[in-house]
């Protein structure tokens, strides 16, 4: 087990699989000579040479040509600079790539990754800030992902690459240069499998990126209090884990689900919505969202975090499942 | 519960409005779509239509004063509330609510625009309430405001699934429960609670202490004998309903006489007088092929004393008056009250007499007292529906008079032809004289 940063962590993952798989290559703004805005792709080009490319400012370029190279057989990671900007790339992301394998009678895989750092840090404001994984979950034939820890970066990356079908790869700018242990040698993160972070019996929380870190912080201060959370790191966001989602909410009849994404029509209206069809009678209280209030990410400090979910937020969403507080 | 009318934002940038025109007075009833005020920004002067039906209970904001955005200006009663209950409550909360109210306004009015501010903290909470705004008027601007008032169905108990769900694994009835969660809402912890101290209550017989009691020597006895019945003599029982009125006036009689006389005294004759005309009830069980049939007709009457049940005997009743016999008994009474009663007053028994109308008991099976051959076991008297009267029903006193008896000695019908005797003679007591 070695300490390194989550950017050091999706490094290994890239230099390993391109190692692995020659067909694997990796492409995007600025990512040859700045090594990417976060040091993502730092010393790639010295080892793989063109197989990673820096590319003219066109997301629709990007993915629309992942597309193509996937369907050759390769398999493209592309990077988005900023999650934000994957709206540029709407309809090759919606309508082409997701759709492929479905319309014409799944001929060919389409073994993709879409890498797109997302959230909130430092003041980037609306349209550097956002976490838009509720945009992608409503498009069949995609595979979201989003890592909390450098280990899980690493794994899920590897993952990711290897799976046949397109993946979005979310990363959270905050997490890059956060260091944590990290297995030594080859190893996969399942996609699809959620982690228990942190046993517990009063309630569940469903968290994941970076609000994993905020919910074990809340937990600690909790269990100071006699209150056990149950922290579930949800990793692969669609199709999420309902088996581990649904036997924590058996176990401990309360749940809260935080994201850094607005709520309304987040992820957590869907996680909510499959607790209360699949486990409504071990409900002792209604379900608990927290995430962020429904306007764009400010640019004022003050206003940014005050728009976006905090510690206290979700200690408070605590207390309301277990009927501390109204 | 009773509405805040707010100052409406009309449009992104009205901070402000005046009030021009009140369309609606204190009391007036109010319809959803109704125009109940007039409220002008810098725009426009726009009419504000009622969201809901009620009563305009008070106006707080008058016409011409200018208010922010959200300020309440009047309070709207509900259907059934009282107006001055809703204002009083509305004006004791608003005291503090107005005075937040204000202090923003002011605020607003020294800080017209973040340039000009002084202090970062009141534009920032100028700011966060200006989110609040935005976010509250694209909520109401979709979504009407819920009414919760209606949603709770009568007879409907609030509860979590999960309370639901262990309520039902332990057979534990939700109504029987206090709600500890919102709204009163039955949360699992109730169902544990009130699981847990039912369980403590099962629990109990388990661990039950008991006491051996030692009986008295009456109650030994009154065991053996009992025992001795219920086991060794093949008893039947039939019962018969009597009209009680003229035991009732037979008893008026001497009572018009300053005389007191009981029923059981006045059954215990005309008992007497019955059973001289059927004699094998009066009699004992020898064994042998034997029976013993009395001359006399000592009644064994059953009183219940400090130590139980105890039947002292009422001698030779068929040949004594009523005065005689209601004395003695009277006498006897007082002494198994006091445990007093001798050996002697309670041997020589031919037939017993049970009567336990005075606890409202109607009908009861006696078991013999051996080597007796019957007992005869009396009901109160009560007030029953029978045929006759002008609306061709009425009511009468009825008592119920039961016979239990030896197989051996005696047959049903001869117990039958016995009690239908001693109903006549109860119905008539005068046919006793023959």
């Amino acid at each position: 087990m070695r300490t390194i940063s989550f950017s050091e962590a999706t490094l290994e993952a890239m230099r390993e699989e391109m190692r692995r798989d020659p067909t694997v290559f990796v492409y995007g703004e600025d990512i040859v000579r700045q090594g990417g805005i976060f040091g993502q792709f730092k010393g790639l080009p010295d080892e793989f040479g063109d197989r990673i490319r820096d590319t003219p400012i066109s997301e629709t370029a990007i993915v629309g040509a992942a597309l193509g190279a996937a369907l050759t057989g390769t398999r493209p990671v592309a990077d988005m600079h900023f999650a934000d900007f994957i709206g540029v790339a709407f309809d090759e992301l919606a309508n082409q790539i997701a759709k492929n394998r479905y319309m014409f009678g799944g001929q060919a895989n389409i073994p993709l990754v879409i890498r797109a750092p997302d959230g909130i840090n430092n003041q980037a404001a609306a349209q550097h800030s956002q976490s838009v994984e509720g945009w992608i979950q409503n498009i069949p034939g995609l595979i979201i992902v989003t890592p909390s820890s450098p280990a899980t970066a690493k794994g899920l990356l590897k993952s990711a690459i290897r799976q046949n079908d397109p993946v979005i790869y979310f990363e959270h700018k905050v997490l890059y240069p956060q260091k944590g242990p990290v297995p030594d040698g080859e190893y996969l993160t399942p996609l699809g499998k959620a982690e228990i972070r942190r046993p517990g019996k009063d309630v569940t929380i469903v968290a994941y990126s970076i609000m994993v870190q905020k919910c074990e912080e809340v937990a600690k201060q909790l269990e100071t209090e006699g209150i056990d959370v149950e922290i579930i790191d949800l990793l692969t966001l669609k199709p999420f884990d309902r088996k581990t989602i649904l036997e924590s909410v058996k176990k401990t009849h309360r749940c809260v689900i935080a994201h850094e994404a607005v709520v309304i029509g987040g992820l957590g209206a869907e996680i909510a919505a499959t607790i209360q069809s699949e486990a409504f009678y071990w409900l002792d209280a209604p379900i608990e969202r927290v995430g962020a209030k429904n306007i764009p990410v400010p640019f004022s400090p003050v206003l940014e975090k005050y728009m976006a979910a905090q510690k206290e937020d979700i200690m408070h969403a605590v207390y309301r499942v277990l009927h501390k507080e109204g | 519960m009773a509405i805040d009318i707010l100052m409406p934002q009309l449009g992104l940038t009205m901070n402000e409005g005046t009030i021009t025109e009140w369309a609606k007075k204190e009391g007036d009833t109010v319809s959803r779509g109704d125009i109940v005020f007039y409220v002008e920004n810098d725009k426009a002067v726009v009419p504000y239509e009622a969201q809901r039906d009620g009563t305009l209970a008070k106006i707080l904001i008058q016409t011409g004063q200018t208010v922010p955005v959200g300020t309440k200006v009047a309070i709207l009663a509900e259907k059934g509330e009282a107006l001055e209950d809703v204002v009083s409550l509305h004006l004791t909360k608003e005291s503090t609510k107005e005075g937040i109210a204000n202090e923003d306004n002011s605020k607003t009015q020294v800080v017209p625009d973040a340039s000009a501010a002084s202090s970062s903290a009141e534009i920032e909470s100028k700011a966060k309430l200006e989110i609040q705004k935005t976010i509250a008027q694209q909520a109401s601007a979709i979504e009407p405001a819920a009414e919760l008032g209606g949603l709770m169905a009568e007879g409907y108990i609030p509860s979590s699934p999960y309370a639901r769900t262990i309520a039902k694994e332990k057979a534990i009835d939700l109504a029987m429960l206090k709600g500890s969660g919102p709204q009163g809402a039955i949360i699992a912890q109730d169902v544990i609670a009130a699981s847990a101290s039912s369980k403590a209550f099962a629990t109990e017989p388990i661990t039950q202490k008991y006491e051996d009691v030692k009986l008295n020597r009456i109650r030994q006895i009154a065991a053996a004998r009992l025992t001795q019945s219920w086991t060794e003599i093949p008893q039947f029982t039939l019962s018969i309903e009597a009209n009680a009125q003229g035991l009732i006036d037979a008893q008026s009689a001497f009572k018009s006489r300053e005389e007191k006389v009981s029923i059981t005294i006045l059954l215990a004759k005309l008992m007497a007088s019955a059973l001289s005309d059927y004699p094998l009830l009066n009699a004992s069980w020898l064994g042998n092929g034997e029976i013993r049939v009395y001359k006399h007709f000592n009644i064994s009457i059953a009183i219940d004393s400090p130590d139980g049940l105890v039947v002292p005997t009422l001698r030779d009743c068929g040949n004594r008056g009523i005065r005689d016999l209601g004395q003695e008994l009277v006498n006897l009474a007082e002494k198994a009250r006091n445990r007093s009663l001798s050996p002697d007053e309670m041997q020589d028994g031919t037939i017993t007499l049970s009567n336990l109308g005075m606890f409202g008991i109607t009908r009861f099976r006696a078991i013999i007292n051996p080597p007796q051959c019957a007992i005869i076991s009396v009901g109160a008297i009560t007030r029953r529906p029978a045929e006759g009267g002008h609306e061709g029903i009425s009511f009468v006193p009825v008592i119920e008079i039961g016979l239990t008896a030896d197989h051996r000695i005696v047959d049903g019908a001869y117990g039958a032809r016995f009690l239908k005797r001693f109903r006549d003679l109860i119905e008539q007591p005068v046919l006793a004289l023959g």
